[in-house]
């Protein structure tokens, strides 16, 4: 099973991204979720200072009430194995 | 019951990798297994390198005593579950029986008190396989015998390495001596009682003096710990008359070999006959046979490590030439060697 | 083993054993606090060979050894040789033995052999605990399984006699007034209690009641009890869902409690969850508490306070809210860890008695009600809600259940005074009618705020004026909320963990029973908040707990005087509705709020009460 199907809900992906304005950041920020395979991904926080955005993405695995596989066959239970 | 002990001179030495063939190996020959360790293994990456690890798997049949949680996340089913009542730092330690072969993580009893509680949970005919961790030695004196892991991750150099074997086949092949009947009540009728151990400076000069001081003295039991450069110390100061027979006799070799530099004892062992003196133990634990492995983590900076490895061939070349005892490299020559030692234990 | 002093515990001999000099002060700490209890603690030199610790150690015959040491992969082993050297010495036939350090955690140190590893991470108290001899499983922190009672200890009675009076006034007129009327929801209320008797008893009384209910319903709702047309952007919870809800217990007892949480295990912070899916409920519920919430607080949709009528049967919901049904309730309750206070809100619309029975059948422990805040800021009609209300509070003493009274109006624009006199009020019929409500001031930079000039330099002395000025009126317990921080908090994830966390740090600072709080997602609205969004308002909160301790907070000057202003504001506002002589034609009025404020009558179940024959 994908790691990323053990993600519960969203992951973030949080960074310093080199750019010219917000706008550019938010831009990239997005191409970046989408290279890295995030196709429901959104711009949590984005600020310009100096030479580009501090930004905070988000991709989101699962939604709530989508169709959940935590568990693949070789996982249990968790929370409780080390 | 027949209890093999896993150990090894420093941690990735290999002790895992020989234990999962050794398991195979009683598999086939349909063996009932009682397993248990006194560290935490078979998990898939170290915990201080971070690097993959071997995992551990179980036959189905085979008793496992591990930390409850570690049982019930194992992909073995287990069944008949009983709590050995013993506690470790990851839970309470219990046995069950593998309804379905898997993977396990073993985490048991890490003192001799506590492992030899566990013990008592294992069934009279099974062979019981007792994992070790790091160069942890000490409870491995339960143990009927032991197959001792060292290598690339103790010291690359491999004369080292041969040096330091000959010094345990040297130690764990002390002659056993016995003890008259009375002679744990104390001393007298020849009889020197040492508590303590002989690890601290000084107690090795106190021993020669007692010696030296009572021609009736014959024998010097020691109970604890046993530091070369000690007891080196000792036979310093031993001035023993040439027609006096005099014994020193520890509880057991393990308890040689932890504490001070290994390669001290070389030095011992070649003064003790000029000093005119029997050295033996109480009890032993058989060295079926030392495995050698090239592997070594390698820090590459910043906390993280690599896997490296020294030259296979030559390094157990070295080593094998440079040696009495038996040695193999598991993953160079295959599991041959390993197997016939175990044949020679069951015969 | 002698028993140390008077406090019952048994007296322990520890030795303990720095093994680097850099990193004896966590030792220090335990010494310091073992001593206290009673132990007996012997701390050795750091410059000890492993040998001369044995020996040292073995001529103590401790119960215990604790050694410190930061760990990496060459120290390791010879912190497996120290184990071997205690093991082989004879010293854990008694001793039990203990690592601490950087980088230590319970399977290293199960590792090397000790029978307990703690991390910095590790509050001292953890240590103690250990030597006492409490359980110590894996890395489990305190998690206290009693459920405290906030309102234990209060009286409810009015320090403040003039607003005291006016309150009583009020509060008796409005349940007179209540007294007479009935509702829809009042019905249903009823019918709801009679159904879950009748369910599996007797089907046939059962399905007679049900057809009862269902003509009380409106919207998608009846269209559902009609049809069994589900409801927009909802759908049965499935077999493969409930499995991973019930999964979730089924090891309870060993789930992960972090101690660098164990701040949090004596004060009461409560989350909010509501995600529209109760698998992601129960799952946000229990992280939470893991990392130290003691109660969660079930949001349900909107359209819930809108349609008159609840769900049956278990639904996922697309979008915010979790819907309100006694199967989701049971289901949520089932995968959440005991122990955790649970809160099932019934403060806003057309279901509020409703509410309260499913609260009181599911077993959740406190309940939300407010006539004034729904009626003003969540649409409901002021008749509607107050009848429902009363009706509403009757149940919740009768079942025992606690309620907060919120005034989120507030951040409509209402000011606080206004906001405060309706609780009052509400709260007061409450108590008249034999129940336990908590006080819920809003902890927020709210239009007021804004507009007045009480937050321009700082947020503290706003709120703790409404503490103040609430806790001189009545003896009651207060729960700011919900959650605080409302409208300092931005999208940036740090920011808002701090807003939230010195937030919640000042409520408890300031005598909160409790407190509830955000995630640090609070500002963003572009989708569902995460676990991690949850984690980081827990940790951050603590970090603010361990920063002020007992240092407290000092408010400016200010905040005496804003709570003289807000007192006298109550006492206006409560003199005008007294004046007026008729509750609801206050709220109506807008003695209350009213529009100019941002506060609008609501207009939900206007015209269905009906007077009692």
């Amino acid at each position: 099973m994908p790691v990323k199907h053990r993600i519960l809900d969203g992951c973030d992906v949080e960074t310093f991204i080199l750019c010219n304005d917000v706008d550019e950041g938010k831009t990239l920020g997005l191409r970046l979720m989408a290279e890295l395979g995030f196709d429901d991904a959104d711009v949590v926080f984005c600020e310009m200072g100096g030479p580009g955005v501090r930004i905070r993405l988000r991709g989101y695995v699962y939604r709530p009430s989508a169709d959940y596989r935590w568990y693949g066959p070789e996982v249990e239970q968790h929370g409780t194995s080390t | 019951m027949e209890v093999i002990g896993f150990a090894g001179t420093a941690k990735n030495t290999g002790k895992t990798t020989t234990l999962v063939e050794v398991i195979k190996y009683f598999a086939e020959k349909h063996n009932r297994l009682f397993i248990t360790g006194i560290g935490y293994d078979g998990e898939d990456f170290d915990n201080l390198t971070g690097l993959p690890k071997p995992r551990v798997f179980v036959p189905e049949g085979a008793i496992v005593a591990s930390a409850l949680p570690l049982l019930k996340a194992s992909d073995a089913g287990f069944a008949d579950l009983k709590d050995t009542g013993v506690r470790c730092a990851l839970g309470r330690i219990f046995t069950g029986t593998a309804t379905s072969p898997g993977r396990v993580v073993l985490a048991g009893p890490a003192s001799t008190r506590d492992l030899a509680s566990v013990l008592a949970f294992a069934p009279e005919d099974s062979v019981v396989l007792l994992d070790g961790a790091f160069s942890r030695i000490s409870p491995m004196a339960i143990a009927d015998c032991l197959i001792l892991a060292t290598g690339a991750a103790r010291s690359r150099d491999s004369h080292r390495i041969a040096r330091e074997i000959n010094a345990m086949d040297r130690i764990m092949g002390l002659p056993v001596i016995e003890l008259l009947p009375g002679a744990d009540e104390g001393s007298g009728d020849g009889l020197l009682q040492v508590s303590g151990g002989l690890f601290l400076p000084g107690q090795g000069q106190e021993l020669a003096w007692r010696l030296n001081g009572s021609v009736k003295l014959q024998t010097a039991h020691v109970t604890g710990i046993v530091n070369p450069e000690v007891f080196l110390e000792a036979l310093e100061e031993m001035n023993l008359n040439e027609h006096r027979e005099v014994s020193v006799v520890f509880d057991h070799p393990i308890m040689l070999l932890l504490s001070g530099d290994l390669l001290r004892w070389e030095e011992v062992f070649s003064i003790i006959p000029e000093v005119g003196l029997t050295v033996g133990v109480r009890a032993t634990t058989t060295l079926l046979g030392i495995t050698i492995n090239p592997y070594t983590p390698t820090e590459s900076g910043a906390g993280k490590y690599i896997a490296t490895y020294v030259p296979p061939e030559t390094f157990l070349g070295d080593i094998t030439r440079l040696t009495k005892i038996r040695c193999t490299d598991i993953m160079l020559e295959g599991p041959g060697k390993l197997h016939s030692w175990l044949e020679r234990l069951l015969n | 083993m002698e028993r140390a002093r008077s406090n019952g515990i048994t007296r322990r001999k520890v030795v303990l054993a720095p093994l680097d000099p850099v990193h004896d002060v966590g030792l220090k700490l335990i010494r310091r606090k073992l001593v206290e209890r009673g132990h007996q603690v012997t701390l050795l030199p750091p410059d000890l060979s492993m040998e001369e610790i044995v020996a040292r150690a073995k001529a103590e015959d401790p119960d215990f050894i604790m050694i410190s040491r930061a760990l990496s992969y060459g120290i390791s082993e010879l912190l497996a040789k120290f184990v071997d050297l205690c093991d082989a010495a004879g010293l854990r036939e008694k001793a039990k033995l203990v690592a601490g350090g950087l980088s230590m955690k319970p399977v290293i140190a199960q590792e090397l052999g000790f029978d307990a590893g703690f991390g910095p991470d590790t509050p001292v108290e953890a240590a103690v605990a250990y030597v006492e001899g409490q359980e110590l499983d894996r890395s489990t922190g305190s998690k206290r399984r009693e459920k405290p009672d906030l309102t234990a200890g209060f009286t409810y009675r009015f320090l403040d006699g003039e607003i005291g009076s006016l309150c009583t006034t009020i509060a008796q007129q409005l349940i007179d007034w209540a007294n007479k009327r009935t509702s829809p929801g009042i019905e249903r209320a009823r019918l709801r209690v009679e159904m879950e008797s009748a369910r599996d008893s007797n089907p046939e009384l059962f399905a007679r009641l049900r057809d009862e209910y269902a003509s009380l319903t409106s919207g998608e709702v009846k269209e559902w009890y009609l049809t069994g047309k589900p409801v927009s952007h909802t759908r049965p919870i499935t077999e493969k869902e409930a499995g991973y809800i019930r999964s979730l217990l089924k090891n309870a007892d060993e789930l992960v409690i972090p101690r660098s949480q164990d701040v949090l295990s004596d004060r009461n912070v409560f989350v909010q969850y509501g995600t529209g899916c109760p698998v992601m409920d129960a799952y946000h519920s229990n992280l939470s508490i893991a990392w130290g919430a003691r109660g969660v607080v079930h949001f349900d949709p909107s359209w819930g306070a809108r349609s008159e009528g609840l769900l049956e049967q278990a639904w996922s919901h697309e979008q915010d809210g979790t819907v309100l049904t006694l199967d989701n309730l049971r289901l949520i309750k089932d995968g959440i860890i005991p122990g955790v206070l649970w809160q099932v809100r019934a403060h806003r619309g057309l279901n509020t008695p409703e509410t309260v029975v499913l609260a009181h059948l599911a077993g959740a422990d406190l309940t939300k009600i407010n006539i004034v805040y729904g009626s003003l800021g969540a649409g409901s009609d002021p008749e509607r809600l107050t009848v429902d209300g009363v009706e509403a509070m009757k149940l919740a003493a009768k079942y025992n259940l606690p309620y907060d009274v919120v005034t989120n109006e507030e951040l409509c624009g209402v000011p606080a005074a206004k906001a405060f006199a309706g609780m009052l009020i509400v709260a007061t019929a409450g108590v008249l009618l034999g129940g336990r409500p908590l006080l819920q001031p809003l902890f927020a930079n709210s239009p007021e705020g804004m507009i007045t000039g009480y937050t321009e330099h700082n947020f503290i002395d706003f709120n703790v004026a409404k503490m103040k000025v609430l806790s001189s009126i009545i003896d009651a317990p207060i729960w700011p909320g919900a959650p605080v921080g409302f409208l300092t908090q931005t999208q940036d994830r740090c920011q808002s963990s701090v807003m939230t966390a010195l937030h919640a740090a000042l409520a408890l600072d300031s005598g909160a029973m409790a407190v509830t709080i955000a995630s640090s997602d609070e500002a963003y609205a572009g989708g569902p908040i995460t676990a991690p969004a949850r984690v980081d308002t827990l940790k951050a909160t603590v970090a603010a707990l361990r920063f002020f301790g007992e240092g407290g907070i000092r408010p400016t000057a200010e905040a005496d005087r804003i709570a003289e202003e807000l007192r006298q504001g109550i006492l206006d506002v409560l003199k005008q509705v007294a004046a007026r002589g008729d509750f609801v034609a206050s709220l109506y009025e807008g003695h209350l709020g009213d529009k100019e404020d941002g506060a609008y009558p609501g207009r939900s179940g206007k015209g269905t009460v009906t007077l009692k024959h």
